[in-house]
């Protein structure tokens, strides 16, 4: 479970501190998908920035974080366990499939373990023998399931999904936001998708981040 | 297509005319000497005895090693020292300062620098003098000696010293182009530090961007000769400062093996490229599979705040060669161990100024033409580049340009300058002011082109369109909007092409004739025995003259738009 209570970001301003939007207090349970949503600059990438641990100067955070037991906010982004998903799939270029998965297993698995779990990711995605396939010769579709399935490989205990159907056509972006979906809820991983597109919100629970409800 | 746009399709063949057939004609020109082949001096029957003759020739064997320790050893260690700068101490203050540097910089002239080095460092230099007695035990200057030693390590250490920035310069402007901050938030989400990030994904990504930049230092590292001259190993010296000799010998007949050592270089050159490709390929599977494997790398490197004190470091060691070079112009006795000149005096100004004026104007009129010429190509070139983006999206052009731009940059200048000599000789063009402002402008216009072509192209096309729609006229638009808003980029690599014109020395010599003395080139000459209080003012006058330039391409868009805010 995913709570935030009474998250706030300020940006010092000509007034001092000025407050992106209203304090965010929420949960986000176990398999459930929470889709906030808002105009654009509101602050929603920020509000996932600081949840992942990656705020940076000017902006300051106020409230707290909880993912089960463990309080993020003085946790380095590396401690937080928080998977990132973004429009572009960030795939490493000079890695191939199999090594852009693995790079998200942890050093304790040997080769062999590492082959398999890759393996059964890929049959599961339906990208069987992708193992030794370059990045530049995949397909947006696979680009984008590879890129979750990366992200999944790391075990996560909480999702965060920056419009990452944005760049995909609309045919694509359904199938592909209709996988996501299924995987995330198969996982049961608390997950935070940031839209401004309806669509992306299918029957999820809607948080309008300037409204604060 | 409107007759303006017809016009600037011309100019990326005339660009290449003008910059690419003094190479291709200079090469040609040094490799028939190399087999004998010089009929100027009565040598007209083909013959491998030149290449003997070079190989036999005292020192031959030392002096390639040098040049081959010292070129690779900076090109590896300024691209280490710039990854391992972008890798512990991307986000730190250190760093952010440095960045703000590197235009003054890179702006510095090659000598300049190697001269400010040696007053920094000589047995005599500023650091004993600070260091002495108290910490050193000294009361006289001590017999070892930091520069010219017989390795070329000093050599070495200040063309990394002097490469670094520019390797940097276009590190961080490739990673301008990739996105940084998101693929670090990505890899702190997989569990990675910033460290391991950098040298696992980001640092791998950047390596090919590099690649061309570092040709060019290796190009340059093997064929430097002003550097060698001021800090290099004497006997033997490098490679390049040998053919340079054997170019300058009064045997004439030297010229022939001159020419086999010249086109033995540009071998060497060709071969040191193809290795540094092969290794770098060679790295980027031996990274993705170490990547792979899983390790996570510390949080908190040790390494990260020793290269945040480095980044501070580079610019003040250039500021300390600097503020050391002043103290020489003004000192009238320094002796050792004194931290301070005990007396001033300006006479050296003004025997400087006496001996040197003439160079000096000599030197900034040719720098302006070259800038200036070279500006209009590069802006044309450019400009036919919006034209094919227009007709057909296409960037084919762009990518096949650039390895042409780099030529002059990857070939040594040895290679090729005693053929363009020879060439000009013919035609009666040596020593002419023309055929200098020619050869500036062979390497003034890739740097020029390399540093525009950024800003350049990311300008909004639709400023243009709409301009010339509501003007009537493209060309008004270009010069009344496009140029205007683009003032700040054009002005600063302008400013930049000057500074290369001001650094070339080799160029300058072989083309001049002698009759064209510029402030680099008797900066050199006087550099290796004359009065360190004149050489002190020979220095800054030859590194204040590009300063002066970016002092006024900074200031001029500065006062035309300080009441636009969207402009500063």
């Amino acid at each position: 479970m995913l709570q935030l209570k009474q998250l706030g970001i300020s940006t010092g301003g000509e007034k001092g501190q000025e407050p992106l939007f209203p304090e965010v207090s929420l949960t986000v349970q176990d398999g459930q998908i929470l889709v906030i949503m808002g105009p654009s600059g509101c602050g929603k990438s920020t509000l996932l920035a600081a949840i992942a641990g990656n705020l940076a100067p000017p902006f300051q955070m106020t409230g707290t974080i909880h993912l089960g037991d463990t309080a993020l906010e003085q946790l380095p982004a590396q401690q937080r366990k928080v998977g990132l998903l973004y429009q572009d799939d960030l795939l490493f270029p000079h890695m191939n499939v199999l090594q852009n998965l693995a790079f998200a297993l942890p050093a304790s698995l040997d080769r062999k373990q590492r082959a398999q779990r890759i393996a059964q990711a890929l049959s599961h995605a339906d990208l069987q023998g992708f193992q030794h396939r370059d990045i530049s010769t995949l397909s947006g579709g696979e680009r984008a399931r590879i890129s979750l399935l990366r992200t999944l490989l790391a075990e996560p205990r909480a999702i965060l999904l920056d419009e990452p159907f944005n760049k995909l056509d609309k045919t694509l972006r359904e199938q592909f936001r209709d996988w996501v979906f299924s995987e995330l809820r198969r996982y049961r991983i608390p997950t935070i998708l940031v839209t401004h597109d309806a669509d992306d919100c299918g029957d999820n629970e809607i948080y309008d981040l300037v409204k604060g409800e | 297509m409107s007759r303006l746009r017809q016009m600037f399709s011309l100019f990326p063949w005339l660009t290449a005319v003008l910059f690419i057939l003094p190479v291709l004609i200079g090469v040609t020109g040094t490799w028939l000497p190399a087999f004998g082949y010089l009929p100027d001096i009565g040598a007209t029957a083909f013959s491998i005895s030149p290449w003997q003759q070079m190989l036999d020739y005292p020192g031959a064997g030392s002096a390639l090693r040098i040049s081959l320790l010292t070129a690779w050893g900076a090109a590896v260690l300024s691209l280490l020292i710039s990854c391992a700068l972008l890798a512990y101490s991307w986000n730190s203050r250190g760093l952010r300062w440095l960045r703000r540097s590197l235009p003054a910089l890179l702006g510095v002239p090659h000598a300049a620098f190697a001269i400010g080095m040696v007053a920094l460092l000589a047995p005599a230099g500023w650091i004993m003098k600070l260091l002495s007695p108290w910490a050193t035990g000294l009361e006289s200057p001590a017999f070892f000696s930091l520069v010219n030693d017989s390795h070329g390590f000093s050599l070495l250490l200040i063309l990394t010293l002097k490469e670094l920035p520019f390797v940097l310069f276009m590190g961080l402007a490739a990673l301008s182009q990739m996105p940084v901050e998101r693929t670090l938030h990505v890899c702190r989400s997989l569990g990675y530090s910033d460290a391991a990030a950098w040298w696992r994904v980001l640092i791998p990504q950047l390596l090919p961007r590099l690649r061309l930049p570092i040709f060019a230092v290796l190009a340059y590292g093997l064929s430097v000769v002003d550097m060698a001259l001021i800090v290099g190993p004497n006997t033997p010296p490098s490679f390049a400062v040998l053919i340079d000799r054997l170019f300058n010998h009064p045997d004439i007949s030297m010229r022939l093996p001159g020419s086999a050592g010249a086109t033995l270089l540009l071998l060497l050159t060709s071969g040191s490229l193809l290795l540094w490709y092969l290794l770098e390929r060679g790295s980027l599977l031996w990274i993705a599979r170490r990547a792979s494997a899983g390790q996570r790398g510390r949080l908190h490197h040790p390494f990260s705040r020793f290269m945040s004190l480095f980044s501070w470091s580079l610019p003040m060691v250039t500021i300390a060669a600097f503020i050391v070079l002043v103290l020489w112009s003004f000192s009238f006795r320094w002796s050792f161990p004194d931290a301070l000149p005990s007396s001033y005096s300006v006479q050296f100004w003004l025997r400087g100024w006496e001996q040197l004026h003439q160079p000096l104007w000599l030197t900034l009129i040719t720098g302006m033409a070259s800038a200036f010429i070279g500006m209009v190509l590069v802006v044309a070139c450019l400009e036919h580049e919006v034209t094919l983006r227009r007709r057909r999206g296409s960037i084919k052009a762009r990518i096949n340009l650039l390895w042409l731009i780099y030529i002059p940059l990857i070939t040594p200048q040895i290679s090729f300058l005693f053929g363009i000599q020879q060439v000009l000789l013919q035609i009666n063009a040596w020593g002419n002011w023309l055929s200098l402002v020619w050869i500036h402008l062979v390497f003034v216009i890739p740097y020029l082109f390399l540093s525009l072509s950024g800003p350049y192209r990311s300008f909004d096309d639709r400023y243009l369109r709409q301009a010339s729609s509501l003007s009537g006229s493209e060309w008004r638009a270009l010069w009344q909007v496009k140029w205007p808003m683009l003032l700040k980029p054009l002005l600063y690599v302008a400013a930049l092409g000057f500074a290369v014109s001001v650094s070339q020395y080799l160029a300058t010599l072989y083309i001049g004739a002698g009759r064209l003395p510029t402030v680099t080139t008797e900066t050199v000459a006087i550099a290796s025995g004359g009065d360190r209080r004149l050489i002190g003012v020979y220095s800054l006058f030859q590194w204040l003259l590009p300063l002066l330039i970016y002092s006024c391409a900074l200031l001029i868009p500065y006062l035309c738009f300080r009441q636009r805010k969207a402009m500063q």
